[in-house]
């Protein structure tokens, strides 16, 4: 079952998630709400549908970045339909329908796997790091309707709060997973300190909020924070297009 | 002079601009990583001070970021240890006026900021201490870990391969290396499970430029013969591409980078339990999960009708605590607090009670948004007002000489007071106040050193504290309190 033929059901994802999309936009939330779930139960089986796509289960393509990331946002999205129904949606839902178009260009195989790549601390970084990234891009989204006017000022804040708070998750099992790996809890590689650039920068953000002068400029920074995390992890995905890949 | 700059060094808008500078030199230096990857890589396992002062001399336009960052990073640390340590004095200098509870979780962000720094010293230890020693893996070889520990000896070394009959095929999937002591202790390495001895690490990493050596599957049978010969000799002549290597890490920086980053996670969770206030609650969980909801704190602030009803449910239930002094009027000014909050207003509530008797002469609440805007209306203020005209209706004061002739009576709040407030508690001549929980943002009662001299000298002869309540009754008031604190700001965002 868990075959290449599981990538139909990311097609079949992507259309619901339009669809609730159009929804949310013509206010029918309750249709809206259907439509997404059942479009994220389709990706979560996609996800896990690619594991198999080298013949035999590994876990590194279903926590792949281009893929979760979507993921993520689905599931930030249903959580938060069921939380507060009367919460908007279009913009969180515009976001995961972007992602997933992007998943329908990217390249569908999988990178053999490494023996490291393998590890629990792996798949927690990847896991958190996606997941924290979904919180900065719906920040951003925040941020961008505040500065236009149709947000409260603020309304980025939790996003970023929980964001950062995932992306230090990240940060310290990604450090662990270095360790036991290669040895260093820190590597001054492309990838650790472009991850570290993120960290300071969201800091940085985060500690606008107790400077009452500074403060109304933490959208401006909650936005160009969503680019900077656009332009590392996107850049590193368009790189690793070009990797061997299997069973796509 | 030094207090001047110690405020400087601790001042929030340094670490703003620190933060933001670390974060696009790390962003610099990750251009110059990935494009000399060899160069920066070298890095991971020399120790800095070796490392850098040659690369500094031959390439210095590669490598300027790095003792950049270093600087930039000493001077983070300064900064959030003056800023950390300047909020927990200040903490400490209020601890009297507030439970030991919430003492205690206002101070986990400090702390956590102190084992910030102390991350970035393990760090610092790791890169200037550390020592990585690579050595490639062949059967029958000797290894040395240590100067103090027996030699061990490579007993087998096995690959295991993806299934043929599947796309992986061939793939190498894992390796085993067993080492044997030479007292015949047995030790098993594989890539991601490294081994502890003698304060050393052993793990097993690959050499570089992919897995070319390990592309053709293995015959079945026992493992392959690997070239012999002592380590020593193959380190000289350097490994080949994609042979497992034998990394041995002494870093004196890991214990206190990882103990760090461990308590940061203990208090992160226990600052959201200690806030059982909303759905904050799901963090933790969502945090050991690492499957996270949707901000639970935004959410729980949308379902407000819910949380006021759950806080209502709570009064209820509760009675006063006989062991607690004041909690019978705790829970009195908690249910006018309440009231107020279904009117629409601010979460405070306020009585009046006669030291001697115990009656409750008076109530109070906050009136500010309900049945209009009246900024003057919180709860204390609605008291004093209807107790004085209340006071006026009766006749006036018992003694006619002071107005202010109120001794026997203890004013009991359900939040410490704002400036405002106080200065009218003291001026209508109460002596006596007792307030439930404490107000770190907005109370005056905890810094009544700060008041005008006249006022201070006023209040000279005042016993103005904490309420001896049972920790539900000040938790409540708390929730209230904090209900519509949120309330308010949200709705300041709103208008906005």
């Amino acid at each position: 079952m868990f075959t290449t033929g599981v990538h139909a059901w990311l097609h079949a994802a992507m259309g619901l998630y339009a669809i609730a999309w159009g929804l949310a936009v013509f206010r029918q939330r309750r249709l809206g709400t259907a439509a997404l779930a059942v479009g994220f139960a389709l990706q979560s089986l996609y996800l896990v549908g690619r594991g198999w796509l080298g013949g035999v289960f590994v876990v590194h393509p279903v926590v792949e970045g281009p893929f979760l990331l979507p993921w993520c946002l689905a599931l930030i999205a249903v959580v938060r339909a069921l939380m507060v129904p009367k919460a908007p949606m279009g913009g969180l839902l515009a976001l995961t329908v972007a992602f997933c178009l992007f998943c329908l260009f990217y390249s569908k195989g999988m990178i053999p796997p490494s023996p490291k790549r393998e590890s629990v601390w792996a798949t927690l970084f990847f896991l958190s790091e996606s997941m924290a990234h979904a919180l900065f891009y719906a920040a951003a989204w925040m941020a961008v309707l505040s500065l236009a006017g149709k947000a409260p000022a603020h309304a980025c804040y939790n996003w970023l709060v929980w964001g950062f708070s995932l992306y230090t998750v990240a940060q310290m099992t990604g450090a662990l997973w270095c360790f036991v790996g290669w040895g260093n809890t820190f590597s001054w590689g492309s990838r650790h300190l472009s991850s570290a650039a993120i960290w300071t920068f969201f800091a940085a953000t985060l500690h606008l909020q107790f400077v009452p002068k500074w403060k109304p400029k933490s959208a401006f920074l909650a936005a160009a924070g969503g680019l900077l995390v656009l332009y590392i992890s996107y850049g590193n995905y368009l790189h690793e297009m070009r990797h061997l890949r299997v069973g796509g | 002079m030094l207090k001047s700059i110690w405020h400087t060094l601790g001042d929030i808008r340094l670490a703003v601009i620190l933060l933001l500078t670390a974060s696009a030199t790390l962003l610099a230096g990750s251009f110059h990583a990935e494009d000399h990857f060899s160069l920066f890589m070298a890095l991971n396992h020399m120790r800095i001070q070796d490392w850098l002062p040659v690369q500094w001399a031959s390439r210095p336009e590669l490598v300027w970021w790095i003792p950049v960052l270093f600087v930039i990073m000493a001077l983070l640390g300064i900064n959030t240890f003056v800023c950390a340590a300047n909020r927990c004095l200040r903490l400490v200098g209020q601890r009297r006026n507030m439970a030991r509870g919430r003492f205690f979780y206002l101070l986990i962000p400090s702390l956590v900021h102190f084992l910030f720094i102390t991350i970035m010293l393990g760090h610092l230890a790791s890169f200037t201490m550390g020592r990585w020693q690579r050595i490639p893996l062949a059967a029958d070889s000797p290894i040395a870990v240590s100067p103090d520990a027996p030699d061990y000896r490579v007993a087998a070394i096995q690959d295991e391969f993806y299934p043929q009959a599947s796309a992986l095929g061939g793939r190498l999937r894992q390796t085993a290396v067993a080492l044997v002591g030479a007292g015949g202790q047995a030790l098993q390495l594989q890539y991601g499970r490294p081994a502890f001895i003698d304060g050393r690490f052993l793990l097993i990493d690959k050499a570089p430029q992919g897995e070319k050596a390990h592309k053709k599957p293995m015959p079945a049978g026992p493992p392959p013969a690997r070239r012999p010969g002592p380590a020593s000799t193959e380190a000289a002549q350097g490994p080949n591409a994609g042979q497992p290597l034998l990394v041995i890490v002494s870093d004196p920086g890991l214990a206190v980078i990882i103990l760090g980053l461990t308590l940061i996670m203990a208090l992160m969770i226990g600052y959201f339990l200690f806030k059982p206030k909303s759905a904050m609650w799901i963090a933790p969980v969502a945090v050991l999960a690492l499957l996270v909801v949707h901000p639970a704190a935004a959410a729980a602030a949308e379902s407000r009708p819910e949380e006021l009803a759950q806080i209502e449910g709570r009064i209820q239930m509760l009675s006063p605590d006989p062991a607690f002094k004041d909690d019978r009027y705790g829970l009195i000014v908690v249910k006018e607090a309440l009231t107020s909050l279904k009117e629409g207003s601010g979460g405070i509530g306020a009585c009046l009670v006669h030291e001697q008797t115990g009656e409750v002469v008076c109530t109070g609440r906050n009136r500010q948004y309900r049945p209009y805007f009246r900024s003057d209306l919180h709860a204390e203020m609605d008291l004093l007002n209807r107790y004085e005209d209340w006071l006026r209706k009766m006749g006036g004061r018992t003694s006619g000489a002071d107005p202010r002739d109120c001794a026997h009576l203890v004013l009991v709040s359900s939040v410490e007071p704002c400036p405002m407030c106080l200065t009218r508690i003291i001026n209508s001549g109460i002596k006596k106040l007792v307030y439930v929980t404490p107000d770190e943002r907005g109370g005056m009662v905890s810094r009544m050193d700060r008041l005008p001299p006249f006022w201070q000298d006023r209040a000279r002869d005042c016993d103005y504290r904490l309420a001896v309540c049972s920790p539900a009754v000040r938790q409540l008031a708390g929730d209230l309190f904090d209900f519509s604190v949120r309330t308010w700001d949200k709705k300041k965002e709103e208008t906005k």
